[in-house]
């Protein structure tokens, strides 16, 4: 479903991808793992359309169609949730107010008329009870003053929320500890089904543990240098990425 | 950092004006014309800072007017530590090439019942730094005007104010222009009134059209210790582009009530006590100098002043 | 492609650019002391109201455009103006909404303002100034049985003479400046608000003024008196016809808090801006003010302005009475050429005075967007406290954003505290939200509207959707 053929982007004139080649077919769990550094997160960036990252040349097809010739917000409405290292703050923008609205581009996108407030208060109390997210959160400013677990919540729930066809995950556990990311990552396993595909952006093995990946790239110097199942994962963490 | 000061020579403008220089790095030429003394200092390639060291002789009333060409790469210091006892007017215009450093050092303290005026202008060239730190106290009138312009990438300057006024009236005046992209500033401003003081502040920062990426941070303070203390902050923001990080802060008040009884509370009496507060409040800024040296004489120019 | 591209903001249609084809009966053009007296005579004025109008006119003499504002104007000819338009059916004023031209009332009905008792339910009463004239009033009755008086100027000059002779000038003296004392000489007319010793209003109070006759100055005059222990919530819209002149708006509005009495004042300012290449558009220029005289007296400003070529407006305080509040809490947008100069004073005499300023510019296109702001403490002014809270958002590379704040500390046992920050609107933030859905029209609304959520908090309810709305448009364009 999703194609990366001979991918070269380059931030602020650094060739940072060299050629990448990546595959994803409908359903699969893939993990690009890669050291410190190494512009593993370019990946992700370039799939979501972050403005200065240059697409110097190779292609991406999602689904069939041209990935790279859309918006950021067409990419989002075609089915890509980027789940993000460092989510943002959206000071005086309420998270409710907030949610409702992204859930409903996504639903105009469908022709789908507009979720009515009770609705989505209905939907918004269900979701976040699984998430055990309480429900002043929502009253709150978006990622505001948010603790690391809370905004990685606010992530998945949102993840939750548009039901995405592809979720990338750039560096998740970054910023968790050992309890937040199990109920992180348990929170994701729930979102795992046979139609739904999943990029694993991490540089340690222990989100692995927790969701267990189809298949394991290994990311150096800008390309995969290495494919395999879930034991090279192990490997890497006990032999390092020399 | 330090030059040492055995290598330095002795230059007499006037009876009552002289400079130890760095002979090495150092070019002066003067002249006097109707009272004022014209300087033309310039600095050349100088692997440590060159330094230039004012000792005026109170005999006279000052009049310097002086240009400073620091060229590309080198250091220069100037520092003015003096008690002036008479009238004074001193106007510099300075110009720093690539990649050079200015700090200037003026402790100042002037007599009651004069006139005091300084004027300096400013520009940067490429990657060129200015830190300017200015101490004023004294002086029945005393007016600081400081242009800054910044003309290249990567100019920098870090500007401080300290004035203590006794009963006087102190107008400071900043011009930072930002004239080029990437280059930053950042000034800090902190003033004592006290008695019949009016001290007043104008800080203005402006940005050109196409200055992208433009960091500025300005933020000034005045402390009212009397009844008929007046502080007036102007700080001012003028923006023609859109890629500009730019902050500036402003506040005025009374001494903190509270501390001032904690301290009486400890058997301070109350001038001590205010002293006390005024250094705290003053030294927040003494930190920002680099110059350990400079930074003990700011300490020692603050407890003996305020 | 995938890079947001900020600086092609289009203006979006202006919504209330209608003009209203009515007959109208015009003073000729001019200003001189015949105009003048016309304009007391057309009023039915007491002698006392034509003279005082006449001083006005004789200090005028003298006087000349003020400048201070960082704003390009192009030169006014005061003589090529009409200061005066009216309705022609006018000539009798209406005495019930039965009797307005249905083409007016249709008028406000584009303009979401329903002149019918409909509005009750909303609990807004309305007063509705068409060019210079008061054409409507609803609720007059049920504020009546409370003693609220809420009428037309005009009818406040005849019914209530003793408050206007009282109060008028009293805040913003004939010879304030220019625009002021031209306002003196000229207004035609404006609202008039009363609120008893110790009556709380229980409805909104609501004036919307639009524009429609061409070459016509609009000068109104609004004064508010709240008595000792009373409380009222008033609100103002501006809207008019897009014409390619620019026209002349100088009004003026003050405000007198007596004793514990708290006037709340609203704004949603959205004259004309002109085209998108600048052609055109209001030139507002206002003097507001109000006066805290009482003790424990509060004024609250609060104004959102997206509209008008120029705006030029410091609605102040003037805090006299001891322990009384000033606030100021303001959103103004500005995009394409228009310019905005505009900010607040906060003028403290008394003791135990506070205030608190608000302020959130965003500057789009080719705009200037200017606060200007003075704190002002008299040496009497003891134990006094200011805030005051300035942003700036940059939206484009080629917009000016300026913060002109003066303070002024003559009492040493009182503080001024300012702070202000000027930034572009944030790249990750609206690729956050495009991430998510929402295109770079929609993310930069939600963002833009969140950077005003302070102030928009502050509307009363039933405007504050309107506002946020209003946010948005301001800034739609395409985002290529």
């Amino acid at each position: 479903m999703l194609d990366i053929k001979n991918l070269n982007v380059s931030v602020e004139d650094k060739l940072i991808l060299k050629n990448l080649n990546l595959s994803l077919g409908k359903g699969q769990v893939h993990a690009i793992m890669g050291p410190n550094g190494s512009g593993k997160s370019t990946i992700a960036h370039t799939l979501a359309g972050k403005p200065n990252y240059d697409v110097n040349s190779g292609e991406v097809s999602f689904n069939g169609e041209d990935l790279l010739s859309k918006d950021p917000y067409e990419r989002s409405l075609d089915g890509l949730f980027l789940a993000f290292q460092y989510p943002i703050e959206l000071p005086g923008v309420t998270n409710a107010s907030y949610l409702k609205q992204i859930v409903n581009a996504h639903r105009k996108s469908k022709n789908e008329t507009p979720i009515d407030a009770g609705e989505f208060l209905k939907i918004l109390k269900e979701k976040s009870k699984q998430l055990d997210i309480p429900m002043d959160m929502h009253s709150r400013f978006v990622n505001t003053g948010f603790s690391g677990g809370e905004k990685k919540k606010n992530e998945v729930l949102q993840m939750d929320l548009l039901d995405p066809s592809l979720i990338i995950m750039d560096e998740t556990d970054s910023g968790l500890d050992v309890d937040a990311l199990k109920s992180t990552a348990e929170a994701i396993n729930k979102l795992r089904n046979s139609d739904r595909t999943f990029l694993i952006i991490t540089h340690y093995l222990r989100l692995l543990e927790y969701i267990e990946p189809d298949f394991v790239h290994v990311f150096q110097n800008g390309s995969v240098i290495e494919t395999g199942d879930k034991s090279l994962a192990s490997k890497i963490d006990q032999e390092g990425y020399n | 950092m330090k030059s040492a000061e055995n290598k330095s020579s002795l230059i007499n403008f006037t009876d009552y004006l002289s400079a130890k220089y760095d002979a090495d790095s150092i070019n002066i030429t003067h002249s006097v014309i109707d009272d004022e003394v014209h300087l033309k200092i310039s600095v050349t390639n100088s692997k440590t800072p060159s330094r230039l060291t004012l000792v005026n002789k109170n005999t006279n009333n000052f009049k310097v007017i002086a240009e400073i060409n620091v060229e590309s790469q080198s250091s220069f210091e100037l520092i003015d530590e003096n008690n002036y006892e008479m009238d004074t007017s001193f106007k510099m215009d300075t110009y720093l090439g690539d990649g050079s450093v200015f700090e200037l050092y003026r402790f100042n303290k002037f007599k009651a019942e004069t006139r005091n005026s300084f004027l300096h202008t400013c520009s940067l060239s490429k990657n060129s730094t200015f830190k300017d730190y200015n101490f004023t106290t004294g002086s029945d009138h005393t007016k600081n005007q400081t242009k800054i312009n910044l003309n290249d990438k990567n100019s920098n300057y870090i500007g401080s104010g300290v004035v203590i006024s006794n009963s006087s009236k102190c107008e400071n005046y900043l011009d930072i222009r930002h004239l080029s992209d990437s280059a930053k500033s950042d000034c800090s401003f902190k003033a004592v009134s006290r008695g019949k003081s009016n001290v007043s502040f104008n800080g203005k920062v402006f940005v050109d059209e196409k200055c992208f990426n433009t960091v500025s941070n300005q933020i000034s303070k005045g402390l009212l210790m009397d009844k008929d203390s007046k502080v007036n902050l102007t700080p001012i923001l003028e923006i023609n582009n859109d890629d500009v990080i730019c902050s500036h802060g402003a506040a005025s008040g009374k001494a903190d009530e509270e501390i001032l009884f904690y301290l009486a509370s400890r058997g301070i009496a109350k001038a001590d006590a205010e002293r006390l507060y005024i250094q705290g409040f003053l030294s927040e800024f003494i930190s920002k100098i680099d110059d350990s040296e400079m930074q003990t004489k700011g300490r020692k120019y603050i407890i003996e002043n305020c | 492609m995938n890079k947001v591209n900020k600086d092609n903001f289009k203006q979006d249609s202006y919504k209330y650019g209608f003009v209203t084809d009515i007959e109208n009966e015009k003073i000729q053009k001019g200003l001189n002391e015949e105009v003048i007296k016309l304009i007391s005579m057309k009023k039915n004025e007491p002698q006392w109201m034509l003279d005082w109008r006449l001083a006005a006119f004789e200090r005028l003499q003298n006087m000349s455009v003020p400048k201070w504002a960082k704003a390009e104007i192009e030169e006014i000819d005061f003589q090529d103006l009409y200061y005066y338009s009216s309705p022609k059916d006018f000539k009798e004023k209406p005495k019930s909404l039965d009797e307005v031209d249905p083409k007016l009332l249709e008028t406000y009905e584009k303009l979401g303002i329903p002149l019918t008792e409909q509005k009750v339910l909303a609990g807004v009463a309305v007063d509705a100034v068409f060019d210079s004239v008061s054409v409507a009033t609803t609720f007059k009755e049920k504020l009546n049985e409370i003693g609220v008086i809420f009428c037309p100027i005009s009818e406040a000059i005849q019914k209530h003479p003793e408050l206007v002779k009282k109060y008028i000038g009293s805040v913003i003296p004939v010879t304030d400046h220019f625009y002021a004392t031209l306002n003196s000489a000229v207004f035609s007319d404006g609202s008039f608000v009363y609120i008893p010793k110790g009556v709380k209003c229980p409805m909104e109070l609501s004036t919307y003024f639009r524009i429609n006759a061409s070459e016509t100055g609009q000068f109104e005059r609004t004064l508010i008196i709240a008595d000792e222990d009373s409380y009222v919530s008033y609100l103002e819209g501006c809207t008019a016809p897009m014409r390619d002149e620019n026209q002349l708006h100088a009004a003026n509005v003050e405000l007198v808090a007596l004793d514990n009495a708290e006037i709340k004042y609203s704004t949603v300012q959205n004259w004309y801006p002109g085209d998108e290449n600048g052609k055109g558009g209001i030139y507002n220029f206002v003097t507001k003010r109000g006066l805290c005289k009482g003790k424990n007296s509060k004024i609250s400003w609060t104004q959102i302005e997206t509209g008008s070529a120029i705006t030029w407006k410091y609605p102040s305080c003037i805090l006299r009475g001891d322990n009384s509040t000033g606030e100021f809490y303001s959103v103004a947008i500005t995009n394409n050429h228009q310019q905005a100069d505009t900010g607040t004073k906060m003028i403290h005499l008394g003791k135990n005075t506070k205030s608190k300023i608000i302020s959130k510019g965003i500057s789009a296109g080719k705009s200037s967007n200017t606060y200007r702001g003075l704190v002002s403490f008299h040496r009497k002014a003891e134990n006094a406290k200011n805030f005051t809270q300035c942003d700036s958002l940059l939206v484009g590379s080629e917009c000016k954003a300026n913060t002109i704040p003066l303070t002024e500390n003559n009492s040493n046992s009182s503080s001024i505290e300012h702070e202000a920050t000027t930034s572009k609107i944030s790249d990750e933030q609206l690729f956050y939200c495009m991430q998510r859905g929402l295109n770079a029209e929609e993310a930069q609304s939600l963002i833009v509207n969140g950077f005003c959520k302070e102030v928009l908090q502050k509307l009363p309810m039933e405007f504050a959707v309107e506002a946020q709305k209003l946010v948005s448009i301001s800034l739609e364009g395409s985002v290529g």
